[in-house]
């Protein structure tokens, strides 16, 4: 995806004269562009397919906001991170909607909220931003505005959680517990891609799926 | 015409790359290398 997009912003700097920089600009944006459109695709396409549409969205949105200010690992490739993103989205999404809803109480809820968003509230302010050797964050006002971002996000989530329970409460309707639990999960999992456990568990999970590719490859 | 649709795409693609570039990290769990031009030193 890489090649494509810099031969993109060769051919668009090029027509237009534009210098390396602004070449490389280009490319960066239109590699952002058919990223989001990859990752939206195949995590759209999952969720679907299982009948957990809904779901899988929060759950994804929940830790790509979150994600944008927080940082986190990341993976060795745009394919894998597809992936790997959409895997992790449906895999909360069903286990949220046909394991864990159909156990669970009003009061089970808010205590799993209470629990959830302490530890991630915890792990932000602890470690948040976490940054790459790609995207380095050099400057001190840059961390501080991020991890502050984070902390709005994550009060952000809390509210839409109390207005999600007020529904249930209102309605009687279970989906309001399973739109909260869907945001607890995208705030674990975001939280936990801060951690060192995080990093290991990227990490094998990127291994596994390189070494998976080249198998299929060489019996091909 | 070519030219104007050239000029509106490197438009929308710097106005994307300049908004990731103001976040911690990309979309999901992939970052490429950021341009230098980006960075906040």
């Amino acid at each position: 995806m890489e090649k494509l997009t810099n031969n993109i912003a060769e051919k668009i700097g090029s027509e237009l004269g534009l210098d390396k920089d602004g070449k490389e600009v280009i490319a960066y944006g239109t590699f952002a562009i058919l990223q989001t459109l990859l990752s939206i695709a195949v995590t759209v396409i999952t969720g679907y397919s299982f009948g957990v549409l809904t779901e899988t969205l929060i759950v994804s949105f929940t830790i790509i906001i979150l994600r944008k200010y927080s940082g986190g690992i990341h993976a060795s490739s745009p394919g894998i991170c597809a992936v790997v993103s959409a895997v992790v989205a449906v895999g909360q999404a069903l286990l949220i909607v046909f394991i864990i809803t159909p156990l669970i109480s009003f009061k089970i809820v808010i205590i799993l909220g209470l629990l959830s968003f302490s530890w991630s509230y915890y792990i932000i302010y602890k470690l948040c931003p976490v940054d790459s050797a790609a995207k380095p964050i050099k400057t001190i006002k840059k961390r501080q505005r991020m991890k502050k971002a984070s902390i709005f996000i994550l009060w952000v989530y809390v509210v839409i959680v109390l207005l999600s329970s007020i529904m249930y409460l209102h309605t009687g309707e279970i989906r309001f517990l399973t739109y909260s639990l869907c945001i607890y999960g995208g705030s674990i999992w975001q939280s936990f891609t801060l951690t060192h456990g995080g990093h290991i568990t990227i990490q094998q999970i990127d291994t596994f799926i390189h070494k998976f590719l080249n198998f299929i490859r060489r019996r091909k | 015409m070519k030219k104007k649709l050239f000029t509106l795409v490197a438009a929308v693609t710097t106005l994307v790359a300049a908004t990731v570039a103001s976040s911690a990290c990309f979309w999901l769990i992939y970052q490429p290398e950021e341009p230098k031009c980006l960075r906040e030193e």
